[in-house]
């Protein structure tokens, strides 16, 4: 069935559903929208991606004659990167069902030489039986697949080839399990399995056969003739999680809480190569290759913890936790390299020279968190909490894993303790509301370089809306970092400020408009790999964005506009300037339009530029 | 074919609809006649139960033989509401009726049977705890609510109202998620109702970063998996909200994020501070190291995530 067919068919049944006089609330929108795109496509796509066609904008029902209660809202689908279902429906004492599915292509031009176009589609339903039983059993079940084609970048025989790609991820679990409830005490079980089936198919992209470098490497002009490459992945996935909830005394709450998983990946992939290429770690030339290596990896991760809910008084109550993390990690894998018709540097001894690759890696992690606070929610308009915190990393990495670039012993056991205070305040009265919040971080020895010796995040938020007609908000968050360590001198900041006003002066008419500011700001040391020159890493953001919107609520049209312009004038200069006009108009009894106009102009001054403009028409039918 | 699947079951969903059509106007209930406005939508309300359905069967006690039982019990308005009989009969004065609001309307009648604490909620020690400031009623419309988990509004607009940097940032920069588009809203990783620490962020049923929930692929094991998500996770290198660079990273120079790790300054106490190669980064085709380095999540065959 084309959109078109379903298009028209919608609107019959909807129609026949409203001659019908029936009490079920009941919204369709539906209709066309045309896209007038000039520059880059590939941008475009990666940022927003609405096409021409036919769309189903918003779907809605809900009706008592299934159940107790059955919803279903749908959203986006048609010319649409993105689309929605939902579907709940409940039977008081009986069951209660929800059904999710949601849709998004997702385009990608970054990073440069790679794109990919694939498409993800995600279904979730649970059902639970029984739910106001003492005991509630419930099963569960997804499936995400995500599938599609792309380009990449293959390093081969010291230069690099552009492949064509062909990705196809599927996951699905089951679980099930049970929420129970006997006097003061609750919780729930749940036991699943999640497995992964993952294919990719690669093939060298026409003209690509020179390959990226067009150097010589030693004299010889390296070049491909055929390069394909198929690997498959499967991964299992069983996991268990539990909490137990205990009003054990008349002011006294334990929460426990337990999860496990243990994750078995296995992987197996044949490649094949043809053409003229050079090896730095055989020291050879050669006319291809094949290879075959097979994988297996395992992820065994657990978390249990205990906390305390102690209620002081009315309104006060002390909190305190202890958390436990575990997880390690271990792989392996065994691949098999035959190079063909192989010669030396020098020119002699051809043969074909096989090497075999045995590497495994592991990971050791544990992680305690320690916590303790106060909440105080009712000290007349002030509420006020208080926690501080304490966590610790143990790591135990394998030399293995960290090869990435270089090999060598870069393993070792780390160890990092973090402090934290946090806190805030709020008060809140005559339609005024003021709120503060700090927190503290200060960790001990690194184990990344860009990990902090001293974090502060602050934060104020007010907001007035005492006459009904106005309503005004102010936020401002900034977040510094630091490492004095001389070999990394880390510094940043992160601040956020916003201010924005809303006013309706009068019932049909609301008008809003805001500003926002977006700074970062880092340094840290850096090696520069061609020099070993120590040399400064700077990031900066300096983004302005200012938004305008109005709506206007008449008998016979309503309108909504916005205009909203970013510019970052930081490491990543451009400006972004988004219009949207919404106008929704009835014509007879449930019938109307809406007509859409949106506008997005992009500009960061390069071949990435572009300027996209959406109209739409729609039909809606209200019930 | 999934606008056609879509479509097809919508249009089942309409047919559900139809047979209610020529069903008779249900008697209101006491609380009904005067509160048209709530008691309309209440049958659909998720609170509603048992509300709307079709008369029951006639008993002794209805009074009238053949009169039809109400639709909406008055105790169901009154589990909230509190004993309405002086209301009524003081022919519906307002101060003889409890009108929940603000942090002790949400006290004595919300949490009287939301008040769950279990591994991810509190509703005494959350970000959100029931207070003067947020409270149950801040953010949920009780009687007239369209939108899911009877929000007061869109869950977008209904953030951005304290948020508002955090949502100006999705919608205004380059990168971001599509929030409030495919299903994807803000509680799409965030637990309203969350402790503090990390965010409030939702973890997956096993206990992960919400950031898998979707990216499955990205999950592993890997037998070769980059340092950076096994020890830290997607928000080392990643921003979640809407972000000014490519691919949300959190530098707009790919080589730069890398080498801010891979740097061997200080004797490599740090992990991951390894020479980084003879790469020479004046040249463009060594500036975006996963132009080579393409599995950068982890690779179960390479491990220098070439593959």
């Amino acid at each position: 069935m084309t959109i078109k067919r379903l298009f028209a068919l919608l609107l019959f049944t909807a129609a026949a559903t409203a001659q019908a006089q029936t009490a079920v609330p009941f919204d369709l929108e539906a209709g066309y929208r045309w896209l007038d795109l000039k520059g880059s496509s590939g941008m475009y796509r990666t940022q927003i991606n609405e096409h021409s066609g036919f769309l189903i904008r918003n779907f809605s029902l809900t009706t008592t004659s299934v159940g107790d209660r059955f919803r279903v809202t749908a959203s986006d689908f048609g010319a649409s990167p993105t689309g929605a279902l939902r579907v709940e429906a409940d039977r008081r004492g009986l069951y209660r069902f929800t059904l999710g599915y949601r849709s998004a292509d997702q385009y990608s031009i970054f990073p440069s030489q790679h794109f990919y176009n694939r498409t993800r589609r995600m279904l979730d339903a649970d059902l639970e039986i029984f739910p106001e039983e003492r005991i509630a059993p419930f099963i569960g079940y997804s499936f995400n697949r995500f599938a599609g084609p792309g380009e990449t970048t293959y390093h081969f025989g010291q230069d690099e080839f552009l492949l064509r790609q062909n990705q196809k991820d599927v996951e699905q679990e089951i679980r099930g399990g049970a929420t129970f409830k006997f006097n003061r005490v609750y919780g729930s079980f749940t036991q699943g399995w999640r497995r992964l089936n993952g294919t990719g198919d690669f093939s060298l992209l026409a003209g690509a056969n020179a390959g990226n470098n067009d150097d010589p490497i030693l004299g010889h002009q390296i070049s491909a003739t055929d390069i394909t490459r198929h690997d498959k992945t499967r991964v299992r996935t069983p996991f268990t999680s539990f909490y137990i909830t205990g009003d054990v005394f008349q002011r006294v709450r334990l929460i426990g809480n337990y999860v496990r998983f243990a994750a078995e990946s296995k992987g197996n992939e044949s490649e094949a190569t043809a053409g003229s290429f050079a090896s730095f770690a055989i020291s050879r030339f050669f006319n291809g290759a094949t290879e075959l290596e097979t994988s297996k990896a395992k992820n065994t991760t657990w978390r249990g913890g205990a906390r305390a809910e102690v209620n002081l008084t009315d309104g006060i109550d002390f909190l305190a936790g202890y958390q436990r993390e575990h997880r390690d990690l271990d792989g392996e894998a065994l691949i098999n390299t035959l190079y063909l018709q192989s010669i030396t540097f020098g020119g002699v001894d051809q043969r074909d020279f096989t090497t075999v690759l045995n590497a495994t890696s592991s990971i050791d992690r544990d992680e305690d968190v320690v916590s303790a606070g106060i909440s105080a929610r009712k000290l007349g308009p002030i509420s006020f909490r208080a926690e501080i915190r304490q966590s610790k990393l143990d790591v135990n990495v394998a030399p293995d894993l960290e090869e990435i670039v270089v090999p060598g012993s870069q393993g070792g056991s780390f160890e990092r303790r973090v402090n934290t205070f946090d806190t805030n305040a709020q008060y809140s009265n005559n339609g005024v509301t003021v709120g503060v919040a700090w927190r503290s971080d200060h960790g001990d020895a690194p184990i990344f370089r860009t990990d902090f010796d001293d974090r502060d995040r602050y934060r104020l938020r007010a907001q007035w809306n005492a006459p009904k007609w106005v309503r005004l908000g102010a936020l401002a968050e900034r977040t510094t970092m630091s490492n004095d360590d001389s070999s990394i001198d880390f510094k940043g900041h992160i601040a956020q400020y916003s201010g924005d006003i809303e006013v309706t002066p009068w019932p049909l008419l609301s008008l809003r408009a805001s500003a926002s500011r977006f700074e970062a700001d880092s340094t840290i040391l850096i090696r520069r790999p061609e020099t070993f020159a120590t040399n400064t890493s700077v990031h900066t953001e300096n983004g302005n964005s200012r938004e305008a919107g109005a709506t206007l609520n008449l008998k016979r049209l309503t309108l909504d506009a916005d205009v909203t312009s970013f510019s970052n004038a930081g490491s990543q200069p451009f400006k972004l300037d988004r219009y949207r006009t919404r106008a929704t108009i009835p014509i007879k009894g449930r019938y109307g339009l809406a007509l859409e106009y949106s506008k997005d102009k992009y500009d960061e001054n390069s071949a990435f530029d572009f300027d996209a403009t959406r109209w739409g028409v729609f039909v809606r039918i209200t019930q | 074919m999934r606008v056609t699947f879509i479509g097809g079951i919508l249009l089942l969903l309409i047919a559900l609809g139809v047979p209610v059509s020529g069903e008779e106007p249900a008697p209101v209930p006491s609380c009904g006649d005067c509160h048209d406005e709530q008691f309309k939508p209440f049958a659909t309300n998720p609170h509603g139960h048992g509300v709307g359905q079709a008369p029951s069967p006639v008993t002794p006690d209805a009074g009238q033989a053949g009169a039809p039982v109400p639709h909406i019990p008055n105790a169901v308005c009154e589990s909230c509401h509190g004993d309405g009989k002086a209301h009524i009969e003081g022919g519906g004065d307002k101060s003889l009726i409890f009108k929940p609001a603000g942090l002790a309307g949400s006290d004595k009648t919300c949490l009287t049977c939301h008040d769950i604490a279990n591994d991810r909620v509190s509703r005494h020690g959350g970000a959100h705890a029931n207070s003067t400031t947020v409270n149950c009623l801040t953010c949920h419309s009780i009687h007239t609510s369209k939108a899911t988990h009877l929000l007061a509004k869109p869950q977008l607009a209904l953030c951005a109202t304290c948020h508002s940097t955090q949502v100006a940032s999705f919608r205004n920069k380059p990168y971001a998620h599509r929030l409030g588009s495919g299903g994807m809203e803000c509680s799409s990783c965030h637990e309203p109702h969350g402790r503090p620490g990390r965010d409030m962020l939702r973890k997956t049923v096993s206990g992960e970063l919400p950031c898998v929930n979707c990216h499955t692929q990205k999950r592993g094991p890997f037998v070769f998996q980059h340092g950076s998500f096994a020890i830290g996770d997607c928000l080392t290198c990643h921003e979640a909200h809407g972000s000014s660079n490519r691919n949300r990273l959190i530098r707009s120079n790919v080589a730069q994020l890398c080498l801010e790790c891979h740097s061997p300054i200080g004797g490599g106490r740090t992990l991951g501070s390894q020479p980084p190669s003879f790469h020479n980064l004046s040249l463009a085709r060594y500036q975006n190291c996963t132009t080579c380095h393409v599995a950068v999540h982890g690779s179960d065959r390479d491990p220098q995530l070439m593959k």
